[in-house]
Parts: structure tokens; sequence; C-alpha cells
């Protein structure tokens, strides 16, 4: 085509302007439809890309009153000669700590390690007499906190070492000298946030309509540097930036330059040098716009202003873990492992119930009927059945099973309401399946002697099998994306089924609830990550039959 | 022999009993919607109940029960959800069957496959972290609206509407086309003058089924449309649908209240049955398929 409209127009033809606008029509129509097209597969794309992101990467913005960094030692001017290591048992999944959540666990505040390590294990402490306590108490705890009366105390490092590591859950100190014993001990030290930044009042004050709310890691780093001179280069309020510093040679300055500077880079002389925290709480009242850094509890002893410091938690949301663990607390922590096994219940419980059922109202619709009324009404019933929304089969679960049988929101139920709902996807693929074999073979079938019931149990349902197993696959999509049938039918139990009758949560409504009750959006995405997988797998074998299918009928 | 007739017989009978399922459930759904929502009509009136909007199931002194504020938001809900979702839908139906090649096509199903099978709390969710704090930005108020709920509607239709679609596209009779082509009509208005008309009874059969999807849809809808009861009055109204109510009230409502619900989910029923008969009726009519 595009050759010849090239050699007529070689030979002096021109296209009339008809024919032009013509093709100019059929251009741009065909233009539409290709760009309709790819706006439903980039909606596809959109979707599953982002819950996959997601899911499997969580990237979480927290707000801390310390750097996001700390060390493992804690020292204090006041106690030169020795520091300490707080030590954890091996099963606490955190690298570090900042130094109120440490006090909140010694003092008892915090009894679990919940809202910490996201794990539901009961905190155990264990304290060390001596000089040492004197350091944790003065560099650890507030003026009014002590430590709760279920502290286990010892004498020594090893002691301690020992008992944190027989104790699940639990937590101890040790001086930095008994750090040698850690290594062969189920134990490990982790580190220790403790430093603040602190500010002039004025620069955490609205100004029209300027504020700091957080300050990162990297914008502190710059703040001391010098790279800032002014608030409002920040977001903030129009007031200058003045720094104040501990002296060189404090424990406190090599800490913070240690952490956020790096050795190579010098703090500018241009900064005001203090060298206590009265002295710093003294320069920071009377500069506006000034802005220095102090250990979290002096910084609290002193009343100083403390700015929110943001730290980016980026790690794997979706991980063994939490497709292994039973989920606790709602759902807040652990994973969801009973939830799957509820779903799979489920959905095993649904197969064994509606596949024989669907499979034998398609052999009737197909090798039995006859094309009458009768078969017609009942082809129209499968087709509305199908057309039915799912909150009315909840209902209609609901009414059936929990007001008239009175047995309950649970596994059963759910599992009778799926049923109802996803016969007709079996019988409709089974249908075809079984339509789909040739006349041919039934014949021959027929021709050997075989009886109607032989011919189908033995020629046409196994031949049928892959297109069976395709709508048996469609149905377990359906099932276990159904969250409106089984709101009501099923129960919300996270724990897992013990009986037929018990409450059940499933996958779909875990992540429904989870949302709405706001408990976690990361395990909702996590969830919703679990959920499109299958979704995916249940496309490619539907596809793989359904290849294997076409080749088996040539 | 004798024996073999009777087990034949039986079990002719025992697959009649499974095909006739179907329209038990169907008969079953009916009786106990009805019997279980019929008595509220005892105490609030028919007119009351559908051409109010004054709902307020758990005042003690001077209850209401109208719905009409969900049935209008269901209304304009699933009208955004069409006006969306149909152009688009049909265009990639079309290119599905007409213009894209052997592997593009196969690719597009696909997804067309795996869009129909992602479960509904996923799209709300979605619409929830992602499409509502657009949103926002962009209207204002909460995010969650008509608006919201009717492009993750209209998502949740495409499936329905381009399969659909795509196979009365596709059954038009190559004659036809043939017959067109040879006429002198270009590809285009082959496709406009001859082949969607003789497919249009499979595609409105599409539309109404996807209506059906769109009125019928619970859980999306649950969490995208921000489910307050009152009549709304822009496209950034936050609304609660037919089914919102049921789902969002059925976990605590007892009594009268719970009578209510069981009351909307009959006009809910009642549509989504009529839908179906318009559904039986075109493609009886079109001899079509679907």
């Amino acid at each position: 085509m595009k050759q010849e409209e090239k050699s007529l127009k070689r030979a002096g033809f021109a296209l009339s302007p008809h024919t032009r606008r013509v093709k100019l029509a059929e251009t741009s129509a065909k233009l539409a439809l290709w760009i309709a097209a790819g706006v439903t597969m980039g909606t596809l794309f959109v979707i599953v890309g982002y819950i996959l992101f997601r899911g499997f990467v969580s990237d979480l913005s927290i707000q801390y009153e310390v750097l996001p960094e700390g060390s493992k030692v804690i020292a204090n001017e006041d106690f030169a000669d020795h520091g300490l290591l707080v030590i954890v048992n091996r099963n606490i999944r955190i690298k570090d700590i900042t130094v109120l959540e440490v006090s909140d666990l010694f003092s008892g505040e915090r009894d679990n390690w919940g809202g910490i390590s996201e794990q539901d294990i009961d905190v155990r402490v264990f304290a060390q007499n001596g000089n040492i306590r004197d350091l944790f108490e003065r560099a650890v705890f507030l003026d009014a906190t002590h430590f709760s009366e279920d502290t286990v105390f010892a004498d020594t490092d090893s002691q301690i070492i020992e008992a944190v590591s027989n104790t699940s859950g639990g937590i101890g100190f040790i001086s930095e000298a008994g750090a040698e014993y850690l290594n062969d001990s189920d134990s490990k030290s982790i580190e220790i946030r403790r430093i603040s930044i602190a500010v002039n009042s004025e620069v955490l004050q609205s100004s029209n309509g300027m504020r700091i709310h957080y300050l990162t890691g990297e914008q502190i780093k710059s703040i001391f540097l010098g790279t800032y001179k002014n608030w409002s280069e920040l977001g903030g309020a129009n007031l200058p930036i003045l720094t104040a510093v501990f002296s060189e040679n404090s424990l406190l300055r090599s800490e913070f330059e240690e952490i956020l500077i790096g050795s190579d880079i010098r703090i500018p002389d241009t900064a005001e040098v203090v060298d206590n925290h009265d002295a710093l709480a003294q320069f920071l009242a009377q500069n506006p716009g000034s802005v220095g850094f102090a250990y979290y509890n002096d910084a609290v002893a002193h009343n100083l202003e403390i700015v929110s410091i943001e730290r980016r938690v980026t790690e794997l949301n979706l991980d063994t873990a939490f497709i292994l663990e039973e989920p606790r607390r709602a759902g807040r922590v652990g994973g969801i492992s009973t939830i799957i096994l509820n779903t799979l219940f489920m959905i095993f419980l649904t197969l064994v119930l509606s596949a024989p059922i669907g499979v034998a109202a398609a052999v009737y619709l197909t090798e039995y009927a006859q094309q009458n009324r009768i078969n017609e009404i009942l082809r129209f019933g499968t087709e509305t059945l199908a057309g039915i929304p799912s909150i009315i089969f909840g209902l209609f679960g609901f009414i059936l099973f929990v007001m008239y049988l009175d047995i309950g929101a649970g596994l059963l139920s759910g599992t009778l309401t799926i049923t109802f709902m996803i016969l007709p996807t079996i019988i409709r693929a089974s249908e075809e399946a079984i339509k789909s074999i040739p006349q041919s073979m039934r014949e021959s079938s027929f021709a050997l002697g075989a009886t109607k019931w032989q011919t189908v149990t033995r020629v046409v349902v196994p031949a049928a099998v892959p297109g069976i197993m395709t709508g048996l696959i469609l149905a377990i999509g359906r099932a276990v994306g159904e969250t409106a049938a089984l709101l009501f039918t099923m129960g919300s139990d996270y724990r897992l089924a013990r009986d037929f009758l018990s409450s059940a949560r499933v996958m779909s409504v875990h992540l429904y609830i989870l949302v709405r009750e706001g408990i976690s959006f990361e395990r909702a995405f996590a969830t919703g990550t679990i959920l499109i997988i299958i979704i995916l797998l249940i496309n490619f074998a539907t596809n793989k039959l359904i290849g294997r299918m076409a080749r088996m009928h040539g | 022999m004798k024996r073999r007739k009777l087990f034949e017989g039986a079990v002719e009978r025992l697959l009649f009993v499974c095909a006739m399922i179907s329209i038990l459930t169907i008969v079953f759904i009916t009786i106990f919607i009805f019997r279980t929502g019929l008595p509220l009509f005892e105490e609030v009136s028919v007119t009351e109940f559908l051409f109010s909007d004054r709902w307020r199931p758990t005042d003690d002194q001077n209850p209401g029960f109208g719905i009409l504020a969900f049935i209008v938001a269901s209304i304009l809900v699933t009208i955004g959800a069409l006006a969306i979702g149909v152009p688009i839908g049909l265009a990639s139906a079309i290119h599905l069957a007409e213009l894209a090649g052997e592997r593009s096509a196969r690719f597009l199903k696909s997804v067309v496959e795996i869009l129909a099978g992602i479960p509904s709390v996923v799209y709300g969710f979605f619409g929830t972290v992602l499409l509502a704090p657009i949103n926002r930005m962009l209207f204002g108020g909460t995010g969650f609206n008509i608006l919201l709920a009717s492009v993750i509607l209209a998502i949740m239709i495409l499936p329905t509407i381009i399969s659909l679609s795509e196979v009365s596209i596709k059954s038009v009779p190559k004659e036809l086309k043939a017959a067109s082509l040879a006429l002198g009509a270009s590809h285009w208005q082959t496709i406009v003058r001859v082949i969607l008309p003789a497919a249009s009874s499979g595609i409105i059969a599409a539309v109404v089924l996807g209506t059906g999807r769109a009125v019928g849809e619970t859980m999306a809808v649950l969490m995208v449309a921000g489910n307050a009861p009152m009549m709304p009055e822009a496209v950034t109204s936050m609304v609660r649908t037919l089914t919102m109510s049921i789902a969002g009230d059925m976990g605590y409502a007892a009594g009268i209240h719970r009578t209510a619900l069981f009351a909307t989910s009959i006009v809910l029923f009642v549509f989504v049955m009529a839908l179906n008969v318009i559904i039986k009726i075109i493609t009886w009519k079109g001899r079509v398929k679907v």
C-alpha cells in the first residue's frame, strides 16, 4: 500500500483532499484506540507495580528526638575511665535503640518488645551493680527514673551476658571491657542513639506560615558545617543560624563528629564553643536562631527545645518472617502465617464442595439435558448467579447460617457461602471444556458398548480435565480475593481455625481490617503483595492449561 | 441390564439436582432476603424508605430509615464509572479485536485477565494509598469521594467490558467486514459503520453487565467513597452507596436497623436482577452469547 502510494506520488498523482481527510481520520482514530489499550495496560502496571514495590520495600519515615545513628559505647565525662555496652538476646531483631527506649525498658515503662523490634516478646531486664550502675543511671535515666521492680541484678559482666543469653527478650548492660565475652554468647551489643539537637525556642515557632517540622541527618550535618546560614533555607523562620559546639576534647563532641561529620571534615571555628550543658542552655536561650547538640537526657534535664529528626528506614517488608510467623496484637506485630493457613483451609474446603457439584451440573447441562425450557432456565440460573454481587451472597450466608441455622460466623459458614458464589465459574468452564470434546469420541465409546455414564466418566470428563482445572483455578482466584461475602460469614479471628465452626480470618479480610482500623499500611502492602502474587500465579497456570488444551485438540 | 438402566436413571437424576443448585440458590437468596427485609415496611412506609434521605437508624426518639441518598450515590458512582470505563474499555476491545498483532493481543488479554483477578480489597487499598492523596491534592477535602470511587470502579469494570465487547466484535461475520472493505471503505469506516453496529447488542450487554458489577461492588467503594450518609452535592462529595451502607453497618446493627439493611439489599437485589433480565433480553434478541 505504502509503496503504491509512493510510486503514484512519483508519477505525479496527488491524493485528493477527501482521501487525505479519510486517511487522517483513520490514523488519529487508530492512535486513540492504541492509547486506550495503553491506558488499560498502564493501569495494571501501576497497580501491580506499586503494590508489589511497597509490599517488598518498606520505606518508613519516623521522627525521633535523637540522631538516626549512635555508638555502641556509652561513656560520660564523669566516668572517664570506663564505658558501658547495652546487650540484648540475639532473638531481638534490632541493631540500634534510642536512649529513651533503653530508659523505658529498664524502668518498666515498656514490658514488651512490640513497639521497638516488632516482636511480641516480653522484656526481661538485667542490671549490674557497682560503678557501672552509676554510669548507666547517669547516662541513660532521666532525673526521676529508676530501675523497675522486675530488674534482676548481678555483679559481673559474665553473669549478665549469661543471663541475657539464656533469656528470650533479655536486655542488660556490661562494661566496655566485657565485650570480649560476647563473641561466643547468644547476646549482642546494640548501638545507643542518644544525641539530640537542641535549638533556641524561636526556631520552632511558626512565622508567616513557615516552620521547621523536623530535620534530616544530612541537614543537621550541613548546619554544623556552615552550609546553611539561615533557617529560612530549611523552610523555617527568617533567623540566622548560630551553632554551638562542645570543645574538641569532649566525649560528646567526638561522638557527634564520629556519627555525623566524619573524621576528615572539621566543624568550622565560627561555632560558639561551650564547655558544659549549662553553658549550652544559656547560649541557646540568649541567641535567637542558635542550635547545638546535647545528650538527650541532659537536654531534657536542662529543658532545652529539641528538634525532631527524621530517620528513613528502608528494609525488606515482605520477608520470610512475615509469612512464617503468627500474627499478634491484631496483626501489629508478627506475620500472617495463621491467616494464610485459614485461607488455604477455606480454598480446600470450597473446592471439595464445589468441584463435584459444579462438574456434575456441567455434565448434566452438556450431556443429558435436552434443549428445552428447563435447560434454558438452568442456564439462565447459572448466568444470573454469576451476576449477583458478593455482598448479597454475604447477606444470604449470614441469614442462612448465622441467623437460621445458628452455627455462627466461621470456617464452615464462610466456605458454604463462597461455594454458592463460585459454582457458576466452575459450571461454565467445565461446560465449555466438555463441549469441546469431539462428538466422535463419544460415538466410539458408545459403539464399543459403553453406557452413557461409562462414556461420561471414562471418556468425556477425563478428556475435559484441563478445561475443568482452568475453571477450578479461576474459582480459587475468586475465592482468595473475596471479602464482602466473608465479612459477616467467616468471622475475623486471626488465630488458626481449630474446627469447622471457629471464626477464621482470611487474607483479603485481614487486608481490609488492617486498612480500616489503620493498624499498619506496611503490613497491608505485604498482604496485598501476597494476594497479587497468587493472582499472577493463577493467571500463569490457566494460560499454561489453556495452551495445553489447544494443543491437545489440535 | 435392568439394574444398569436403573443406575443410569438414578445418575441422571442426581446430576439434574446438581444442575438445579444454581437456580435453587437464586430462589433461596430471593426468599431469604425478602423475608428478612420486608418486615421493615410494617414500621416504615415504602415511600419513606425509598424517597427520604433521612438515615438515623440508631436514633431512639425519632429514627429515620430513608435510603434515597444511598440510591443516588450508587447511581452517581456507577454513572461515573461507566463514563470513564466504557470509552476506554470499548476502545481497548476494538484495538484488541481489530488492530493488535497476535503477540500484543495475547499480552493485552493477559492484562485484562489479571485486572479481572485482582481482589476488590486490593483495588480499594490502591485507591486509598495512591489515588486518594492525588485526589486530595487536586480537589481538596479528604480525597475520598465520588470521583475516586468512579475511577476505581471504572478500572474494575474494564475487564468485563473489554472481554465481552471483544468477543462480540470478533463474532461479527467475516463477510460483513470483507464486503465493506470491498466497497472501498477504509478500515476505520468499516469498524464504525459495519462492525460496531453488528456487534452492538453484545457491546450493550457488556455495558449492562459492567453496570451490575459497579452497582454491586462493595469493598473497593467502601474503602474509597468517603462513607458520609448524606445527599451528594458535587463530584467531590463524600458519599455512601447502597452496598457501603450494608457492609458498613451490618457488623454492629441490630433489630430494626438490621432489618433496614436487609431491606436495602432488596433494592440492590431487584436492581441487579433487573439488569440480568435486560442482558437476557438483549442477548436473546441479538443471539449473542455472553
